[in-house]
This record gives structure tokens, sequence and C-alpha cells, in this order.
């Protein structure tokens, strides 16, 4: 559930995602009630889904752009931390080939030793 | 003194005590990290971490050396699992968008099909499915490039701590050990002027055997998750919001769907149910005004049959799609919180419980609504 708040008072708040939410809601229940519409009612219905429709993508068209907005920033940055991660498996991977030459070596210098 | 007090008390552990002794070898390492002091030399082109110690230090990098040969390692398998649920999340993630076209398309089809069947229009094929409205696209490819930018970070992660990469190293340390060993005796009998040469060895095998241990790995893989862990906090509610966003999209566009089909099963069959208190009018003419000057035949009692059949599975599918991704909004937030609780302790495997549960479940009922989809009504009739 989207968590930002799109209007605040000192009863209550409501967030986008709740807004979405009752937009939805209303358009199911129109949906159904358009199948069997009470009298005369059937052309507020048709409108009333259409305007649900128009209004509930102008909230999603705006909203999504804001979102994009703020994490199209966000992934280079993100972009970074990885980078560092890979850096971090090719020194290990290299390490690695450094540690079996390390174990030749301390070996080599430990037999010498006495000698020196 | 510190070191080999921890070293003691870690072999007095009994050795089915997996916690407890996963978390005397975290001690280890931090203990051990407390007096080292680390600096970076270039040694064969490669970076390496130096240790200062006098010649007494040398036998405690002995002694830890082969402490750590045992020490169990549960971080593996809690940065694999967030790696694995994190990507399979992303991938969620970006199908609520998928979906949205998928479904959009079906609309976009029924509606072409009625102009067609209307003599109004006949273009082929039918418009392309958009997602939203079609204005959205650039902003949800933002949304799927930091999705993409998560799972990277996640494989990365798991990469830099893969075990075979770790026991690669490991492997390496019962000869590094030996080797140590030699060295230590050689050092006991060694005058004044080998023994700087001594130290010096010993210094590069003591690093060696700190990256072998996976210091090196953990605290650079606490610094990377620590930079990541301000931008994904940032990046919470934007990323539950859009993929929010979408799914409420997708939802009002199952809805409107779910009027098509109840529309294909009435009107398009030539059983159209007629409204008498308003002036008779068929809702399903009044909802799409290009069915209004179609001419229908009405079709046969098995048509109807086979239609409702295919009709009601095809909502049951797409409502367990629909249904399946409500949850990858809130599963994103779990990750996040997963995130930060495995960068204070990587072996931290409560962490992980609340992102895993979501994640599982999300995959379930995935699978249960491919599963659905996979499968064919039985046409009446059809032996």
């Amino acid at each position: 559930m989207a968590k930002r708040r799109t209007a605040q008072s000192a009863a209550s708040t409501i967030t986008v995602g709740e807004v979405e939410d009752l937009l939805n809601g209303a358009y199911s229940k129109l949906s159904i009630a358009l199948r069997n519409p009470p009298d005369g009612q059937l052309d507020a219905i048709v409108n009333a889904l259409n305007l649900i429709e128009w209004v509930l993508n102008q909230i999603i068209i705006q909203g999504l752009h804001q979102d994009a907005q703020i994490l199209g920033k966000l992934s280079s940055q993100l972009q970074n931390a990885t980078d560092e991660l890979v850096e971090l498996k090719n020194d290990l991977t290299q390490l690695a080939q450094v540690a079996a030459l390390g174990a030749s070596l301390l070996n080599t210098i430990g037999s010498i030793l006495p000698l020196l | 003194m510190a070191a080999r007090f921890f070293v003691s008390d870690c072999r007095s552990l009994d050795s089915n005590s997996g916690a407890a002794r996963a978390l005397c070898c975290n001690s280890l390492l931090y203990n051990h990290h407390d007096w080292v002091t680390f600096q970076h030399i270039g040694y064969g082109g490669i970076p390496l971490q130096r240790r200062r110690r006098d010649s007494a230090q040398l036998a405690i990098a002995l002694l830890i050396a082969f402490q750590l040969v045992g020490c169990a390692r549960p971080k593996d398998a809690n940065i694999t699992a967030f790696s694995n649920a994190t990507t399979a999340l992303t991938t969620f993630a970006k199908s609520t968008g998928d979906l949205n076209v998928q479904i959009d398309g079906k609309i976009k089809l029924a509606t072409s099909a009625y102009k067609s069947i209307a003599g109004t229009n006949t273009d082929f094929p039918p418009p392309k499915s958009v997602l939203v409205t079609g204005e959205s696209d650039a902003d949800w490819k933002a949304v799927t490039a930091f999705l993409g930018a998560v799972s990277a970070y996640a494989s990365a992660l798991s990469a830099a701590n893969n075990p075979n990469l770790e026991s690669n190293l490991s492997s390496k340390i019962p000869g590094i050990s030996t080797a140590l060993s030699n060295i230590a005796a050689a050092n006991a009998a060694a005058n004044s002027q080998n023994s700087q040469r001594i130290q010096l060895i010993g210094n590069i095998a003591g690093a060696i055997v700190d990256i072998a241990s996976n210091l090196y790995a953990s605290i650079e893989i606490r610094d990377a998750m620590s930079k990541a862990q301000p931008i994904l906090e940032t990046a919470r509610a934007p990323l539950e919001e859009a993929i929010y966003h979408v799914y409420s999209s997708t939802q009002l566009k199952l809805t409107k769907y779910e009027t098509v089909l109840w529309c294909q099963e009435t009107t398009l069959s030539g059983y159209p149910v007629t409204s008498s208190g308003n002036r008779g009018a068929d809702p399903c003419r009044a909802f799409f005004p290009d069915l209004q000057s179609a001419k229908i035949t009405q079709a046969s009692t098995l048509e109807r049959y086979n239609n409702y059949a295919a009709i009601s599975q095809e909502d049951a599918s797409l409502k367990l799609q629909l249904s399946a991704l409500k949850d990858v909004s809130k599963a994103v937030g779990a990750m996040i919180d997963a995130h930060a609780k495995l960068m204070q302790d990587l072996d931290n495997q409560a962490a992980l419980t609340t992102f895993l549960q979501d994640v599982d479940t999300i995959a379930t009922n995935i699978s249960k609504a491919q599963a659905l989809n996979n499968s064919k009504p039985q046409a009446a009739g059809n032996k």
C-alpha cells in the first residue's frame, strides 16, 4: 500500500493508494449495477464509469510520473553500491590465486629459514 | 590477549550448537578486527590488507587461522536467499505492468471486434495494447530500471559472498596454517637480523588468512550494504506507490474486461439483457457504443455453454494473477526492512522471515494462476 499522504486534516488522512482503492471499489460496484440498472439510471451509471476511469487514470499518470522522477535519480546511486560489490568479487577471485601463491611462498621460506 | 580469550572460548563450544558457534565465530572476527590496523598495500598488483603486530601476534594469527577453518557460514544462506527473493520480487513487480498491458490488449481486441461486427471499422490488427493509457511508458521504464538496479545489486551481493569463492579460499587455509606453523617455529630460533624479515612474511600470511576467513569480504559487503540502505529507504515510498499505481490501473481494466466478458455471454451471443426501466436499453450497447449498430445472430446452446466455460476460466485466471500481484507493493517494503536487518547482522536468519514469506506467497499464487491458465476447459460435446 502506498504511504504518501495526499490530504491531511486533524481528523484523518488518506493515502494515494486508498484513493485508488475507493475509486476502484466504486467502479466495481457500478459495473455490477450496469447489468441491472435502476430505473432511469443507465446513462448516469455509464457516465460515472467513464468519469471514474478518467479520474483514476489521471491520478495514476501523475503519480507514476512523480515516482519515476525520484527512482530515476536513485538508480544510478544504487549502481555505485553494485559496482563496489562487483569489484569485491573480482578482488576475492584474484586473492584466491594469491592465497595459493602465499602458501607456496611461506613453505619455501619456512624451509630455508634455518639456513639463513 | 583479548583474541586469545575469544579463541579459547570458541573452542569450548559444542560443535552441534550451530547458532552459538556462528555467533562465537562472528564475535571472534569482530574482536579480532578491533586490535588489527588495516592498511591497503600492493601485493603483486592486488590490493591486500596488512596488519601491524609484534612477533607475538604471529602466533595469535596462527591460532585464529586454525579456528576459522571450522566456522559455520549461515550468512551464505542468508545472502543467497535475500538475493533470490529480491530477484523474484523484481520480476513480479515488472509483471504487474505486463498484466496491465495484457488486459488492455483484451479490451482493445473486444472493442475492435465490436466495430468489425457493426461494420463501422474493419481495421486489422487491433490497436496496440498499452500500459495504463499509453502516457506512462517512459515513467514505468524508469521504475523497472530501478527494479533492475535492485536486482543487479542483490545478484552482486550474492556473487561477492559466493560460497564457492569462499571455499576456494578456505581450501588454502590448511596449507597456509601449516606454513605459518613452520615459520612460527623458525621465528622462535631466529636471530635479530632475520626477525624483521620473518615478521614481514608473517604479516603477509596473516593478511591472507584474514581474507580467507572472509573478514575482508564481510567488511566490504557491510560497507556496500550501508551505502545501499539509504537509497532503498528513499526509494521505498515511490517504489511502493509506482507498483500500486499500476496495480490499481490493472484492477480497473480487469473490472472493465469482466463487463466485456458479460456482454459476450449476453448481447454478443444474441441474448441481450434489456432494462425495462431504461426504455428497454441494452446496458452493453450503452457502455460500448461500438455495439450500437451491430446486427447479432443468436448462438447455439452448445456455443453458449462453451463460451461460458471459457470466459469463466479466463476470468478466474486473470483475477488470480491480479490477486497475486496485490502484495508485491507490500513485499517491496519487507525487502527493504530485511536488507536493513541483514546489514546489521549478516547471520540473522530471522531478518528474512517476513520477506521470504511474502515472496513465497506471491510465487505460489502466480503458479496457481499459471496452472489455471494452462488448463483448458472441457467443451460440451467433446469426449
